[in-house]
């Protein structure tokens, strides 16, 4: 079983750190500019000059796809940050105290919870419209149900056991039993559930974006990529494959990531 | 308060707080409906009189009042875009959707269930450990990406598939089930990863060898044993699982759809929110989030009827 | 250890069945005198007079005439009307209908039906507008039932290239569920998101037209789909194909090409610094590469413009003005320079998202900006939202989008001048709106060409804004259709297409 643990906690890693890698290494360097266009050299197929091949404007998709790590981190992390902060709050606060307060952050969690992520990221985008910043808004708020979930329910587990009954006659504050008593005791069940959202926000993006609606151009991202390639899915079938897979390869990194510490943090299973 | 009946208050409290919502988010979009339906030519007294005409110069609160009273009656209006009764409309390009969701959700639970099972079995062996690592990759896959990749395997392999041609049901429908097919899969595959795996690790967690075993010992035949027995016992996460997956099915079949080009409930969405189409959104997303609200009752019905000792908790 | 889980092969059994069921249903398709045409969007009101979207008339246009149609050339030839004359001072149209034009549900049309219908787009009788085209009208008259006398306030030159829209009869008011009009087919069926069928009209004035029994508009979209439905023979004609994917057809289909009189135009918001200023908005067409744009956006498939007119309506357009603002860098810096900009500035396209074509063009703008030190960033907006705030709000730096030609020049350039509530320029030049109101009122179509012409030389040397190109229109077709004919208008004839073989 010790086996199997490291190798996805390895495999998962090692996917990770490549991505995290290439996103410092395209800050520094791209095998070509970014945007530059080149009108005689369109819609190249892999290998040659340009490792990838070309898009429809003749740019260089490997280094699009280095700068798209970029975006995908940027939207990624903040969101799930976001998502998480928000999210073990009101976890926190409603499985603590309960009462009235409980149900009522369980309603508008029921609330969020029935528009589907894609509906709900349509709704902010026509309302503040397209672009990286309301992407991350929208992931965000589709983030939070998942973190309010798992941080109620240890909560509604902890605050039974005897060290928070003797924390609250020893006077300690109520946030200082929350955060200071109880929370680090999630803290493995949420980096689990951190790494999985992370995933799951990048693949959200990815598909916001093949809808137009998310990261703008001439910024690259995987998703945008995807959606100029399927203009050109006969003519050009590698441009559509290249931006696939990265967006395969990181997703599926951070999910064998989440599921390679769950196994470490959890020995049993 | 007791299981049941707080669940159905939550139901209806959600609902009314949804339609809430859907109005409101849609009230605070920028745009101008009548200017869109007018276009580029249009002088500002035309716009005038087409905004009196749809009724956009009421105040918020009678306008959400006579949208929900309209909706309580059966009756969810006109489209702005395609002067159409908004019911219709939904009707129409539920045809489309709830056909594609349905034969997705079957190829989950016939691909799913099995494969989880097979995962399950040999899950210390070689076999296992490719499977697993098959469903891995699997659950990584965007649906989109699948889909495009699809598209491009059908219709260079099978001349005749074009994507973007919905068949009428009375028309053909053999043809109309055949232009769902592939996007059907592409909504499938990834979910038939996943639920692969949540059946897998339920089977290793319930002690499927040592089941199998027992069964043997019991001199019962192998099959039996399997859906008899193990099956009841993983059907807890199983249905959390599926629950979860009908409302992603109800949210991903929206970019799918745009994939395929299919004339489905994503579609109309799409179009009624760049028109600005305020009826046709509220009701498209009234009936979204309703229905996942519907699925999440039913689901907590289900866990009743699977274990009754949950309805006391 | 034997694997068997009987629902798997039941499964993938239903799974060959569906395939190979499919490949033989999908494939034949009935030998009737069909023809199946693409288009890229639902009609809005199928009620002509409501309907305001291109995408609508393209379609309905061989369902409902009026009492003149627009001809391939560009011109007009009498339709329900049969003849017509204009007295002398240009105030009074007689018009005598055709005999024998039939409406789809069987009625002869009258003149009370044109008097109807007119009335209904002046609004004469519910006091709101439906058109802002017959304000010049004074009265309609109907002496007989055969003849339709309109009198005019004031001289109106495209009063006749107005009268093209559609006569309804007067006894039917339910025109989006049954649009009822005189043209070659009759309305069958339409389904939204999905398609519109329309169908041979037996008693068509023309005796021999159409040519086909069955027409049906499949609404696709999506571009790349329509394509593969053309490839796979699912549709049989795809208009506005994009012009870089038609060699990817090959053996089996044909096209046409040809302008679609449109121009594609980034506007500058001239009321803006550093807009404002001349020097500026030529250094920024010296700076954009229009033959670039042209190559890269559109794979060579544009004519170049110089000026707010497409060269497709030939008779009123002014030629050599697309060669005012030759490609030059250096002018370019050196006219920034004079104007105060020695380093450029930062600047914002806006350009409408639904509209891909004008992504592409904004995104190669951008680098061509750079050049000449212009930092221009891309911002996109939503249709609805161009509308509301850039073209109506007039809020924007630069915007890139194209304006639609008509029959006539008049409302093509009275989108420039100063008093037009669209004129979201912002341009304003008292010598071009007098040129516009001479033209106006000028009944003699050479003297209005000579006026007309005046107008975009004045734009072109304003720089009212960067004119890029009319993007070519292409329609592409299997080789066994025949007789489609190519408009300068957004519609799709299809009374003269016929199947060979």
């Amino acid at each position: 079983m010790t086996r199997k643990v490291s190798l996805n906690l390895i495999l998962g890693g090692a996917l990770v750190l490549l991505f995290l890698f290439t996103m410092v290494v395209s800050f520094f360097y791209t095998p070509y500019d970014v945007n530059q266009m080149r009108s005689e050299e369109r819609l190249l197929p892999p290998g040659g000059r340009y490792r990838l091949g070309t898009d429809n404007f003749g740019r260089d998709i490997l280094s699009r796809i280095m700068k798209g790590t970029q975006t995908a981190f940027l939207v990624g992390t903040i969101s799930v940050i976001i998502g998480m902060v928000m999210g073990v709050i009101l976890g926190a606060v409603s499985g603590y105290f309960g009462g009235w307060l409980e149900r009522i952050i369980m309603q508008i969690n029921e609330t969020i919870q029935a528009f589907p992520g894609v509906l709900l990221a349509l709704m902010i985008v026509a309302a503040f419209g397209p672009g990286t910043f309301n992407t991350i808004i929208a992931l965000s708020i589709t983030a939070i149900p998942g973190f309010m979930r798992i941080t109620r329910s240890g909560f509604l587990q902890y605050k039974e056991y005897s060290f928070v009954e003797a924390a609250e006659t020893l006077g300690i504050s109520s946030p200082g039993i929350m955060f200071k008593h109880i929370l680090p005791n999630l803290y493995p069940t949420i980096v689990v559930a951190a790494s999985a959202g992370f995933a799951g926000t990048l693949l959200a993006e990815a598909g916001l974006s093949y809808l137009g609606l998310g990261v703008q151009p001439p910024e690259p991202s995987w998703g945008r990529m995807l959606h100029e390639a399927q203009s050109y899915l006969f003519k050009a079938p590698c441009y559509s494959l290249a931006p696939g897979f990265t967006i395969l390869l990181s997703v599926l990194g951070f999910n064998l990531l989440s599921d390679g510490v769950r196994d470490l943090l959890d020995p049993k299973s | 308060m007791s299981y049941l009946p707080g669940k159905f208050l939550t139901f209806i409290l959600t609902l009314w707080l949804v339609s809430l919502l859907t109005f409101a988010v849609f009230q605070v979009i920028p745009g101008n409906p009548a200017q869109i339906i007018l276009g580029t030519e249009a002088l500002p007294e035309q716009i005038a009189a087409l905004e009196e005409e749809l009724g956009l110069d009421l105040p918020l609160h009678l306008r959400y009042l006579r949208w929900i009273g309209g909706v309580f009656r059966g009756d969810l209006g006109n489209s702005l875009r395609f002067s159409q009764p908004v019911l219709e409309l939904l009707v129409n390009s539920l045809q489309v959707t709830l056909p594609m969701a349905g034969m997705a959700l079957i190829f989950i639970v016939f691909l799913g269930i099995p494969l989880g099972i097979v995962v399950g079995r040999y899950h210390d062996k070689k076999q296992g450990l490719i499977l697993s690592i098959v469903t891995q990759f699997g659950t990584a896959v965007p649906s989109f990406w699948l889909g495009i990749l699809l598209m491009l395997a059908f219709a260079q392999l099978l001349k005749h598939f074009a994507p973007g041609t919905f068949v009428p049901w009375e028309e053909n429908w053999v043809g109309a089930l055949f232009s769902l097919f592939p996007p059907a899969l592409a909504v499938a595959l990834p979910k038939v990863a996943v639920l692969s795996r949540y059946v897998s690790t339920a089977f290793v967690e319930e002690g499927g060898a040592d089941y199998i075993r027992t069964a043997y010992a019991k001199g019962l035949r192998e099959k039996t044993v399997l859906y008899k027995h193990l099956l009841k016992n993983i059907l807890i996460p199983v249905t959390t699982v599926m629950g979860l997956m009908i409302t992603d099915i109800l949210g991903g079949s929206i970019i799918v759809e745009k994939v395929f080009a299919l004339p489905g409930i994503g579609r109309l969405l799409v179009t009624a929110i760049s028109f600005r189409d305020f009826p046709l959104m509220q009701a498209i997303a009234l009936y979204l989030a309703g229905m996942v609200v519907l699925i999440n009752l039913l689901v907590d019905l289900a866990y009743c009827f699977i274990d009754p000792r949950i309805r006391l908790r | 250890m034997r694997i068997k889980f009987s629902p798997l092969y039941l499964f993938l059994l239903v799974l060959v069945l569906m395939v190979s069921g499919g490949l033989l249903l999908v494939g034949g398709k009935g030998s009737e005198n069909k023809v199946v045409v693409v288009v890229p969007q639902d009609p809005d009101y199928l009620d002509p007079h409501q309907a305001s979207a291109a995408g609508t008339y393209e379609m309905m246009f061989n369902v409902y005439e009026g009492l003149l149609k627009p001809t391939p050339e560009g011109g007009l030839s009498p339709a329900i009307a049969d003849s017509y004359s204009i007295s002398q001072d240009g105030l009074t149209y007689t018009f005598i209908l055709r005999k024998g034009v039939k409406f789809h549900h069987g009625r002869e049309v009258t003149a009370d039906d044109v008097k109807f219908s007119l009335e209904r787009l002046m609004g004469t009788h519910t006091g709101k507008p439906l058109s802002p085209f017959f304000e010049k009208v004074k009265t309609i008259e109907t002496p007989d039932s055969r003849r339709v006398i309109i009198k005019l306030k004031e001289v109106d030159a495209s009063l006749l290239s107005n009268l093209t829209v559609a006569i309804v009869p007067q006894d039917n008011l339910n025109l989006n569920t049954h649009p009822i009009g005189t043209g070659p087919f009759r309305f069958v069926e339409y389904r939204p998101g999905q398609r519109l069928i329309i169908e041979k009209f037996k008693d068509y004035w023309e005796p021999k037209l159409p040519l086909v029994d069955k027409v049906e508009f499949r609404i696709i979209p999506d571009r790349e789909a329509a394509l593969i439905a053309l490839k796979t023979g699912a549709v049989d004609i795809y208009p506005r194909i994009d012009n870089e994917r038609i060699e990817e057809l090959g053996d089996g289909f044909c096209h046409l090409q040809g302008m679609q009189n449109l121009v594609q135009v980034m506007a500058m918001n001239l009321k803006r610094k550093p807009f404002n200023d001349l020097r500026v908005r030529q250094a920024i067409n010296y700076a954009v590469n229009v033959d670039e744009i042209i190559q890269m956006a559109a794979f060579g498939f544009g004519t170049k413009l110089g000026s707010g007119f497409s060269p497709a309506m030939s008779m009123f357009y002014e030629p050599g003005l697309e060669e005012l603002y030759p490609n030059n860098v250096e002018k370019a810096k050196k006219l920034l320079a004079e104007a105060g900009y020695k380093d450029g500035f930062r600047t914002t396209i806006s350009v409408p998202s639904n509209y891909s074509f004008h992504v592409d063009t904004a995104q190669i703008i951008v680098e061509q900006l750079k050049k000449v030190g212009i930092e221009a960033r891309i911002e996109l907006v939503e249709w609805a939202v161009w509308l509301q705030r850039i073209y109506k709000g007039r809020d924007y730096e630069m915007t890139i989008t194209g304006l639609a030609g008509k029959l006539d020049p008049l409302p093509v350039l009275i989108r420039y001048t100063s008093d037009y509530p669209n004129n979201f320029f912002n341009y304003s030049n008292p010598e071009f709106d007098i040129l516009n109101r001479q033209a106006a009122a000028e009944s003699d179509q050479k003297k209005r060409a000579v006026l007309y012409k005046k107008a975009q030389r004045i734009l072109a040397e304003e720089a009212a804004a960067v004119f890029i190109m009319d993007p070519h229109y292409t329609v592409a077709f299997k080789e066994n259709i025949a007789g489609y004919k190519m408009y300068p208008l957004y519609i799709q004839d299809m009374s003269t297409v016929y199947v060979t073989e």
